[in-house]
């Protein structure tokens, strides 16, 4: 297991700081889309459509810096180890939702899920041996 | 939200578009890695790699196809569909990488998709 640590370990970093940004990014852009009437916004024209765009920015751009770190920490270590660890953007999107979205209740399933999930991604990130 | 039940053609063209989107997101990251910069020289050198770019689309294609799927089916029964992308993953890399299978790694991703499946089942109660 530390073998696998030493040799995917700064993969296994990068990605998790991936699938935060993941995580994050869904979370920017999905929460201003929620409350916007889609024709409306056409109908409004090119303005309606900048501002709407303005919205979702922020979400985009946290995509593409976990796309440019997903891309740098696959460098390190072996695809069958690292991709698994894109899972570990559920348990961040339930953190960040648990803070930024209090109102939403978590069910007792999801949070046993969470740990189930982070129990995988270990045993999958201690798992190689080359 | 309420869903229409779906006929026999809709079935397979869901099976189909599950199948293929999940495939398009595994090799979208395999094209990552290629454009992953070697150790040494700038890190950044991946934004001229047109792997990025075309992994990046890639991942976009599946992500639509996961809102199509969305619309068809219940979030409890996407999400953890969607846990077939490790599955390829496991596959690809052993074929296009020659990375090893090990038990162990066929251990983490079935407790990955169990934990994934608990996650959906409780959101979409």
């Amino acid at each position: 297991m530390l073998e696998s640590l030493k040799k995917n370990g700064k993969g296994i970093i990068l990605l998790l700081i991936s699938a935060f940004s993941l995580a994050l990014g869904q979370l920017l852009w999905k929460k201003p889309l929620e409350n916007v009437d889609i024709p409306v916004v056409i109908a409004q024209g090119f303005s309606g459509i900048w501002l709407l765009f303005l919205k979702v920015l922020p979400g985009f751009i946290v995509y593409a810096i976990g796309a440019v770190v997903m891309t740098i920490g696959l460098g390190y270590g072996e695809l069958s180890v690292l991709q698994p660890i894109n899972s570990m953007s559920y348990v961040f999107a339930l953190i960040l939702s648990a803070i930024f979205v209090p109102t939403e209740t978590i069910s007792w399933i999801t949070i046993v899920g969470v740990f189930v999930v982070i129990a995988g991604v270990i045993v999958i990130g201690g798992s190689s041996k080359k | 939200m309420t869903m229409n039940p779906l006929s026999t053609k809709e079935i397979i063209i869901i099976v189909v578009i599950l199948l293929s989107s999940t495939c398009i997101s595994s090799l979208a990251s395999y094209f990552l890695k290629k454009a992953s910069p070697a150790d040494g020289g700038s890190k950044l050198k991946l934004l001229i790699s047109p792997f990025f770019y075309l992994g990046g689309v890639m991942y976009v294609v599946a992500a639509a196809a996961n809102i199509y799927l969305l619309q068809k089916l219940p979030y409890a029964i996407v999400l953890p569909l969607g846990s077939l992308t490790y599955i390829w993953t496991m596959f690809f890399s052993n074929r296009l990488l020659g990375e090893k299978i090990t038990g162990r790694k066929i251990l983490g991703m079935c407790i990955i998709i169990v934990g994934v499946i608990l996650v959906a089942v409780g959101k979409g109660k």
